[in-house]
């Protein structure tokens, strides 16, 4: 099957063409939102505090050259900390069209949003312009996560994450996941799966660092409520999250911080998690919508995620796919919900069968099919 | 009653609702190769043994290790704390043993 991608000056492929409206602190947010509003299939994100940090800014910077944006207007107020004009230009210097408005140079909240209206119907003008090119399913990069999990998500939904994450693999494609906190604990299984020492430590290291978050945090791996709820070790709790992953080695380690996008096909592991000059040890804020913000800013095209109690959640960046194995959240929700692995514990579907389907969604999305978040336009970002 | 065997390799399946003892274990889209029956009440989400476990045999659940028993399981027991321990705390309770 061949995907016709959005060729960008960079080099990448995009399989999506959206024009993303970013505000560079709080106050600015209000204009971009209802500029993004009033532009059908523009979108708002940005980063609302009003202090200078590296870590943001380079987020943003991530997420405005992903390879899925068509073009990026810049929405600053133009007195915050936040280098509104060194975004859009570093974002701008990958070849990406980007304008930028500052609202009180505009004059106001009323001019700025008719301006910004225009200059995004612009931008969408220039995105349409890009070379539409051939894409191989091997080239797209996809992010595995979960939210909401209940206990079908360790034994439907992920295993069936699992098999499509080995056939992609298999056909020389990239899986990113991530979720280090939720690793704490089975280190053996992990180092195990290792491609090379030199990842084997890096592997260790990123879950040594999680671990000291966690415990700064007060976070603890196993509870008493996952111990009641048929959970025995540690080891098999984050199997329930880490079969996501499949059963290939881990090529490598993705940096948070950096998002480094993978330099070679297969498995990999995004460590969200960063430690500063310092000593301080951090991480982005601990959500969902966070969570694919970062395997975005990876570089994943798509990133399908795996809920059992009903997540909502999406993306203006990354298609968002959900897979729920609960039957019942299923039916419930059927208007935020893409597949039911729910079948597998019904006895109705087998692992592999819904495993393909998830292939089989992967590419239809790729290949332009919307996804029921983006059909309801949950573009949630968080940093 | 019915289980799920996430991976054909385990030794351990998964009850999709509270079972009594004695209930026949169905296998949702796999058979089992004799009639087995639960030995422990098993609630909803929790393990059975699918086969004889003996003390410091590795349980299996997606097709890996997951833990160690600490004692001999008969096929149709409850697979839960009592009776095993996770990997790593196996492994620190070996290298005690040996030190």
């Amino acid at each position: 099957m061949t995907i016709m991608g959005y060729q960008r000056e960079d080099g990448r492929i995009g399989i999506r063409n959206r024009v993303m409206v970013l505000f560079t602190v709080i106050c600015a947010e209000q204009v971009a939102n209802r500029i993004a509003w009033s532009v059908p299939d523009a979108f708002a994100v940005g980063w609302r505090d009003c202090q200078e940090k590296d870590y943001a800014t380079r987020k943003m910077v991530r997420i405005g050259t992903h390879p899925n944006i068509g073009g990026v207007l810049v929405v600053s107020l133009g007195c915050e900390c936040s280098d509104a004009a060194d975004i859009g230009a570093q974002i701008a210097a990958t070849g990406k069209p980007v304008d930028l408005l500052v609202i009180q140079e505009a004059g106001g909240t009323k001019k700025a949003i008719r301006k910004g209206i225009e200059q995004v119907r612009a931008l969408q003008e220039t995105a349409e312009q890009a070379p539409r090119v051939a894409m191989s399913p091997a080239d797209l990069i996809v992010g595995v996560e979960c939210g909401g999990s209940d206990a079908t998500s360790g034994l439907a939904a992920n295993p069936a994450v699992g098999v499509f994450s080995d056939r992609h693999i298999a056909r020389g494609g990239t899986v990113i996941f991530e979720e280090t906190n939720e690793l704490w604990g089975c280190e053996p299984l992990l180092l195990e799966r290792a491609d090379t020492p030199a990842v084997a430590d890096a592997v260790r290291q990123a879950v040594e660092v999680s671990r000291q978050w966690s415990l700064s945090t007060g976070q603890v791996a196993l509870s008493t409520g996952n111990i009641e709820g048929g959970l025995t070790t540690i080891e098999e709790k984050s199997l329930g999250a880490f079969c996501k992953a499949g059963s290939t080695p881990i090529k490598g380690v993705l940096q948070g911080g950096e998002w480094n996008t993978p330099d070679d096909k297969g498995l990999y592991l995004l460590a969200p998690f960063y430690v500063e000059p310092n000593g301080f040890t951090g991480a982005g804020t601990i959500s969902d919508p966070n969570g694919v913000t970062e395997l975005a800013a990876a570089g994943a095209h798509i990133v399908i995620f795996t809920t059992g109690r009903g997540s909502v959640t999406g993306s203006g960046v990354a298609p968002v796919l959900k897979v729920t194995g609960n039957d019942d959240t299923y039916h419930r929700m059927q208007d935020n919900m893409d597949i039911n692995a729910g079948t597998i514990l019904t006895g109705e579907r087998t692992l592999e069968e819904v495993g393909e389907t998830i292939d089989e969604q992967v590419l239809a999305v790729a290949g332009g099919e919307l996804t029921k978040a983006e059909d309801l336009e949950h573009f949630e970002f968080h940093i | 009653m019915r289980f799920i065997r996430v991976h054909e390799t385990d030794n351990v399946a998964v009850a999709l609702q509270e079972t009594p003892p004695n209930s026949p274990i169905t296998l949702v889209g796999g058979a089992l190769p004799d009639d087995l029956h639960t030995r422990d009440a098993i609630p909803a989400n929790h393990k059975v043994a699918l086969a004889a476990i003996a003390a410091d045999v590795p349980i299996r659940k997606h097709g890996v290790v997951v833990g160690y028993a600490t004692q001999d399981i008969a096929p149709g027991e409850h697979v839960h704390t009592h009776n095993t321990i996770g990997i790593q705390d196996y492994q620190i309770q070996q290298g005690g043993r040996t030190s």
